[in-house]
């Protein structure tokens, strides 16, 4: 393992600096691709409605004044496993 | 995995949906969670985005980098049906935030940094006119069979493709690497077909042909006794001239063959980590013909490995001009069997991308074969995302055993 990272190392220093920026890109992506997903997210080109804001603005306020809840809380409140769910969609 | 938090008022926004939906809602959401796919869009001027599942908007914002909060689950049929989304981006023009309302086609790695690291492709006013290479009878029809053709690549130069949505051109002096006497038109082959036979044969026999096929077997005969060392001052003349004239010269190189290589995957995809891109010949130069770079721009052709005898027969160098540095190479790399599509550049340039449609020129990402199983998972679920994003097919490595 400690021989296959500095063998990594070795071959970073070797590249050109366009090709680092794509070895950044692609360990990124790789470690966390929610994280990926999120930086590149373009804008949403459906308007908030007043609607949409005033419900934003109460979601923000009870976060202020509560700890949020557990996924698995919502998920056994509404009588779901995530197992269920996964099953569920694929079948279709 | 981030982890998943809710606000009460999300959780009410869901458990007031139908079952269906609600199951329809909550995939999505760990599908995003797990691997990053899913249409999620930022709200502009918030923190917050939005993943759009089907006509629901589930707005979420990151706290911290290792959870997701729910904030709400909309209908979007709270949008005003009249959207006036073309006054909302004038009005964002005017204040100087125009951004794209969609992107994807604009996904490049961001750096907070410095600007954009690589450079855009080559234009029409940067290269010159070239022309196609017809190098033999039959590679005309070749291309008009239009047969398969296989880009081997390792994992950095797919995902450089994939994003910046450019072809890389390598330039004519980088291939030495692989063949030291790239770019000398084949001139060192010293195989010879025996026995010779004449280009062209009549039946039955003209004795006017058979005279020329004599003259022309003479001919071959006569030259090939000439060492080839005696020959040398006049080839290694011709190859410095080869070289000037070709100095601006970049390569995209193809093999050609209905079905994948192992040779190649062993030699050209780095094994183990390796890709290829399926495409077509014709398929390859009509996805590089984009707005900024007309057809007269690109030349192609098939690669021809000729044998000696054949060299001084077709007189191929004096009919394709330095054109023939390049698209004659010797026997021993036939096995390459390349298609090659060039550009001449007007200046003298390190590096050479070619905007390219990706939809056009990729059928196939064909993963290696020589992919640790362990590995698969990971990089399909890495690429997965961005093939589904540029509608591309990412097609995994047979593994059907017939022993243990």
């Amino acid at each position: 393992m400690a021989a296959d990272k500095q063998h990594a190392h070795e071959l970073i220093e070797r590249l050109a600096p366009s090709q680092v920026s794509a070895v950044v890109g692609m360990l990124e992506a790789m470690l966390d691709p929610v994280s990926r997903a999120i930086a590149n997210a373009p804008v949403d080109d459906e308007p908030l409605t007043a609607e949409d804001e005033k419900a934003l603005d109460e979601a923000q306020e009870w976060s202020k004044r509560n700890p949020a809840i557990p996924h698995e809380q919502v998920l056994a409140e509404l009588g779901l496993t995530p197992e269920e769910i996964d099953r569920s969609q694929r079948q279709q | 995995m981030k982890r998943i938090v809710w606000t009460d008022p999300a959780k009410n926004d869901v458990r007031s949906l139908s079952k269906p939906v609600a199951m329809q809602v909550l995939y999505a959401l760990h599908r995003f969670v797990e691997s990053g796919a899913g249409d999620a869009r930022a709200l502009e001027g918030k923190d917050e985005l939005r993943l759009r599942v089907g006509d629901y908007r589930l707005v979420f914002i990151c706290p911290d980098r290792d959870t997701i909060e729910i904030r709400r689950v909309r209908h979007r049929r709270s949008l005003p049906m009249s959207r006036a989304v073309a006054p909302i981006r004038k009005g964002r023009e005017r204040m100087g935030r125009a951004r794209p309302a969609t992107a994807p086609q604009d996904l490049t790695w961001k750096r907070k940094d410095g600007p954009a690291p690589f450079r855009r492709g080559m234009t029409n006013a940067e290269l010159e006119d070239v022309r196609c290479v017809n190098t033999f009878a039959h590679s005309g029809t070749r291309w008009a069979r239009n047969p398969r053709v296989w880009r081997y690549m390792d994992l950095l130069s797919l995902i450089s493709l994939l994003h910046r949505g450019e072809l890389h051109f390598t330039r004519l002096s980088d291939l030495l690497k692989y063949d030291p006497n790239e770019g000398t038109g084949a001139f060192l082959t010293n195989v010879v077909n025996s026995p010779i036979t004449p280009s062209v044969i009549s039946y039955p026999t003209d004795q006017a042909q058979e005279a020329r096929n004599q003259e022309e077997i003479r001919r071959i005969e006569e030259e090939l006794c000439i060492p080839l060392a005696e020959s040398l001052p006049r080839i290694k003349e011709q190859v410095g001239k080869w070289d000037r004239e070709n100095r601006n010269v970049h390569i995209s190189c193809w093999h050609t063959n209905e079905i994948e290589s192992d040779f190649m995957w062993k030699v050209y995809a780095r094994q183990e980590y390796g890709f290829a891109i399926v495409s077509t010949a014709q398929a390859v130069v009509k996805a590089l013909v984009v707005d900024d770079v007309s057809a007269a721009k690109i030349g192609w052709g098939f690669v021809v490995y000729p044998t000696r005898d054949q060299l001084i027969r077709e007189r191929l160098d004096i009919e394709l001009g330095s054109t023939a540095a390049f698209m004659m190479k010797h026997l021993e790399f036939s096995p390459e069997n390349e298609f090659r599509v060039f550009v001449r550049a007007k200046k003298c340039v390190d590096t050479c991308e070619m905007k390219v449609r990706l939809s056009d020129l990729i059928h196939e990402i064909r993963l290696s074969p020589f992919v640790p199983e362990w590995a698969e998972g990971p990089l399909v679920q890495t690429l997965t995302p961005i093939c589904e994003q540029k509608g591309l097919s990412l097609v995994r490595p047979k593994r059907i055993r017939l022993r243990g």
